[in-house]
């Protein structure tokens, strides 16, 4: 009787045991996945500033900012849907979610409470997801934000080249182009984004104006007076 | 509607800034202040708009500065906010097209809770505009009616009227020019129920599903008796749903009253055997017929569904199939083993021991089916259209009509004297006809002022009829 | 040019326009729904009532909506949709009182037709009438891009 209960209770115990294994091996693939899209959980390594992590935004933004779409595709309530990116007066963060990925819940629930957001006047927000052969509609009619555009468009996540979900694409409408893009693990990870977009559209916006400015008074780029030391300047001056 | 009326305009407060709350203070503040000239009337009403308001609105109540009196129109109620009126405010208190207008199109909004969380509908009364063309625009030229653009007034409801140059061309489609929207009629009763010229398509527009107004809640039901036909009274207080039928018992010691919900109301000798207040149907009641022996009751609703209480026993209905049109009527066999439905378009549906004698089924009607009654044999039956219009079929013999004549409003009810060769139509404004051996004992046009008649209902000897209506 | 295509309807969208074609689902016994367009050269709210509630209030002057309302097959033959084809519009059609819900500035006009046997309502709702010329002329530009299939 006492080695049945043995052999019941080993059998018990090692099923456990590969039960907490793959489960261990399950939360570990999470980690790393979560970990290559810039949203990892490492208690060792300290979370760094959203507002430098995973935004690509290249040092000269205007010449390297790719060209944005217009997104079409479907509604949840068989309708078609065309909404405009580009070539408009605001600016849209288009938000590349699914129902299947456990990250984008956050930003489902966020998003159904459109006045907490507490985007910019200026950004609409735009929920994206794959057609419908590759999402489940129903899932989405029971997360998708009333306030908010809901296309299901797999054309467009190929357009914006999007990774994986969530993802993130400020599209400045007036130039038609890519501001910023990136993800977060919440929406004020995401927002930290957007700031850091505006901000650095503002950088590329000055360098222009000052470029701008010195083509009119002759020094073209790479003119050799740019590029004159404290001491050259100070000589010349005493000459 | 006292309510209302007994609430001078100047009371109304300013602004909704610093407004009245807490039980719009004047209820708590009255019992100090009844002697400085406020009445206990005063303070009924008072008490009533505060109540009103909880039980209308009572989170815009509860949360938003103003009074009780301006939650109970709902929002967007101001002369600029570009809505149009409620008919109520602006016909004399009844919610249905002032003459000079016709539905010419209608919405819906969701999930209200005026309407038990169903769809509320509107349809908007636009001006008739004569002979005017207006190309394809659906509207004529200003110019073309008799009605001004202005705001409504003496209550909180104070859209505009006559003002909105728009159609939504679902209802009246043979017009092909109409004006400017003079009010919305709002009911819970889906338009093409409502008035048989409206199709079923339909439009949405949730912006205005809180818009309201304080006539459009509850009304005085009233029985009015003429000739031997004996006042046995009628329901007491404001009623939450239109009266639509009337039957009475066959010896005419009393009679019964049923409301669009399926309530049911018995007076004198007339026994309450049940009804379908409370319970939640899927197309509201539109006529009641009583059994042969008094006993009992069918009551129909627009899908044809048939309820039966007492002695009154189910033959069959039409909640099964598809109606092109709702069902506005009921009359039962002499045997009480049967009974006819007509649609508003003149079909007849026969059941039990009811013989079919022909229909308007097949015809184009100029106005809707509103009425039937059959004829003391069993054999026959009239049916009358809205316009005044009977068709006798069977061993009724046609009396004559008002088809030829241009009625006020609408026929709403008619009643056959015992011969066969007589009967009586009641008109929305409570006017009686009577045609062939039918004496005409009187009409309740100046009684029932303001509201609307809703059916009639004569004495089994033919010595008199009664009228009930809404007030 | 994009093109938006649903229920029988195809229209080709300008730059800068967005649109949306859907169909409400019924919510009461015999209640027939239609095809319903929305364009315009503003984002669309997402709460919009058939014609244009929720939507006209936070129109800028120099915004247009165009809705397309489809009827049922009921309506054919009926006077008021006797005028056939799409049809186009002219400054002298809007007026100030020609909307379903007037607001301040806004300007608005109507035209009932049957188009490949479907019967419509074309209801268009200008911001202001400084920019009406440029409006009527970009809402002719888009109905001609208008294909109603039967």
């Amino acid at each position: 009787m006492t080695n049945t209960v043995l052999v019941i209770e080993s059998v018990v115990l090692v099923l456990l045991t590969v039960l907490v294994a793959g489960l261990l091996r399950s939360h570990a693939e999470i980690l790393r996945r979560l970990h290559m899209l810039g949203a990892g959980v490492d208690p060792d390594v300290p979370l760094p500033d959203p507002r430098t992590r995973s935004v690509d935004l290249p040092a000269h933004a205007t010449a390297a900012f790719v060209d944005a779409a217009d997104v079409d595709g479907g509604g949840l309530r068989d309708d078609a849907v065309h909404v405009a990116v580009i070539g408009i007066r605001h600016r849209t963060l288009l938000a590349f979610l699914s129902t299947g990925c456990l990250t984008c819940q956050t930003f489902w629930d966020a998003f159904g409470d459109a006045g907490r957001l507490g985007l910019p006047d200026d950004v609409r927000l735009v929920v994206v997801t794959k057609d419908a052969h590759e999402e489940s509609i129903s899932a989405l009619r029971s997360v998708a934000p009333k306030a908010a555009a809901v296309v299901m468009s797999s054309t467009a996540w190929t357009d914006y080249r999007v990774p994986g979900s969530p993802y993130f694409v400020l599209v400045d409408g007036i130039a038609g182009r890519v501001r910023g893009e990136g993800t977060g693990a919440t929406w004020d990870q995401v927002k930290n984004l957007l700031r850091q977009a505006g901000d650095d559209a503002d950088d590329a916006g000055r360098e222009v104006r000052i470029d701008r400015e010195l083509l009119a008074h002759g020094i073209a780029p790479g003119d050799p007076s740019l590029y004159r030391t404290a001491e050259q300047i100070a000589e010349d001056a005493r000459a | 509607m006292t309510v209302v009326d007994a609430l001078p305009a100047s009371s109304l407060p300013p602004s909704p800034v610093g407004g009245r709350r807490i039980g719009d203070r004047a209820v708590a503040a009255v019992t100090k202040r009844s002697d400085r000239g406020h009445t206990r009337r005063s303070f009924l009403v008072r008490v009533a708009i505060f109540a009103s308001a909880l039980v209308v609105n009572p989170l815009r109540y509860i949360l938003r500065p103003g009074s009780a009196y301006a939650s109970l129109c709902g929002p967007d109620a101001s002369c600029g906010s570009g809505w149009t009126a409620f008919c109520c405010t602006v016909n004399g208190g009844q919610n249905s097209c002032p003459p000079g207008s016709a539905p010419a199109g209608w919405w819906k909004a969701d999930n209200s809770s005026f309407c038990h969380s169903g769809p509320r509908y509107y349809i908007d009364c636009n001006a008739s505009c004569g002979s005017c063309g207006c190309g394809g625009s659906g509207l004529c030229a200003p110019g073309c009616v008799s009605c001004n653009c202005h705001c409504a007034s003496g209550t909180c409801d104070e859209r505009f009227t006559c003002c909105n140059e728009f159609r939504y061309g679902q209802c009246n489609q043979q017009l092909a020019c109409v004006g400017p929207i003079v009010c919305r009629v709002v009911t819970c009763v889906a338009p093409w129920e409502f008035d048989a010229t409206c199709t079923t398509t339909s439009a949405t527009a949730n912006a205005t599903a809180l818009h309201d107004a304080p006539c459009l809640h509850g009304s005085d039901a009233s029985v009015l008796g003429f000739g031997e036909a004996a006042d046995h009274g009628a329901p007491k207080g404001l009623q939450p749903f239109p009266i639509v039928g009337i039957d009475s018992m066959p010896n005419g010691s009393g009679y019964w009253l049923v409301a669009a919900d399926g309530g049911v109301f018995a007076f004198g000798g007339a026994r309450f055997h049940g009804s379908l207040g409370g319970e939640r149907l899927n197309r509201p009641i539109v006529d009641i017929a009583r059994s042969r022996t008094g006993a009992g009751y069918w009551l129909v609703a627009s899908d044809g569904g048939i309820f039966g209480f007492g002695d009154a026993r189910f033959h069959g209905s039409t909640g099964g199939i598809h109606l092109n049109r709702p069902i506005a009527g009921m009359t039962a066999t002499i045997t009480g083993k049967g009974y006819w439905l007509v649609a508003s378009d003149g079909g007849v549906f026969s059941f039990g021991d009811a013989t079919f004698f022909g229909s308007m089924g097949d015809a184009r009607l100029n106005q809707p089916i509103v009425g039937m009654a059959a004829t003391i044999t069993g054999k026959g039956y009239w049916l009358v259209a809205a316009d005044g219009g009977v068709f006798a079929f069977g061993d009724a013999h046609f009396e004559g009509s008002a088809a030829a004549v241009r009625l006020n409003r609408p026929v709403v009810g008619m009643a056959a004297t015992p011969t066969a060769n007589g009967y009586w139509f009641v008109a929305a404004d409570g006017g009686v006809s009577a045609f062939g051996d039918a004496h005409f004992y009187g009409s309740a046009t100046n009684r029932v002022q303001g509201g609307t008649a809703a059916d009639i209902t004569a004495r089994r000897d033919g010595r008199g009829y009664w009228v009930a209506s809404d007030s | 040019m994009n093109t938006l295509s649903a229920h029988g309807l195809a229209v080709g969208l300008p730059a800068g326009w967005e649109g949306r074609i859907q169909r409400r689902l019924a919510t009461a016994a015999s209640e027939q729904t239609h095809a319903v367009v929305h364009l315009a050269n503003f984002a669309l709210p997402e709460e919009r009532d058939d014609f244009g509630g929720g939507v006209t209030p936070a129109m800028r002057s120099s915004d247009v909506l165009v809705v397309l309302f489809e009827y049922g097959p009921e309506s054919a033959g009926s006077r008021l949709f006797a005028a056939q084809g799409m049809p186009r519009v002219s400054a002298d059609m809007f007026g100030s009182k020609r909307l379903q819900r007037p607001l301040p500035g806004q300007l608005g006009c109507q035209r009932f037709f049957t188009a490949n046997g479907r019967q419509f309502c074309l209801y268009v709702v200008a911001g202001s009438r400084v920019y009406l010329a440029r409006i009527v002329a970009e809402v002719n530009a888009v109905l001609a891009d208008v294909a109603v299939g039967p």
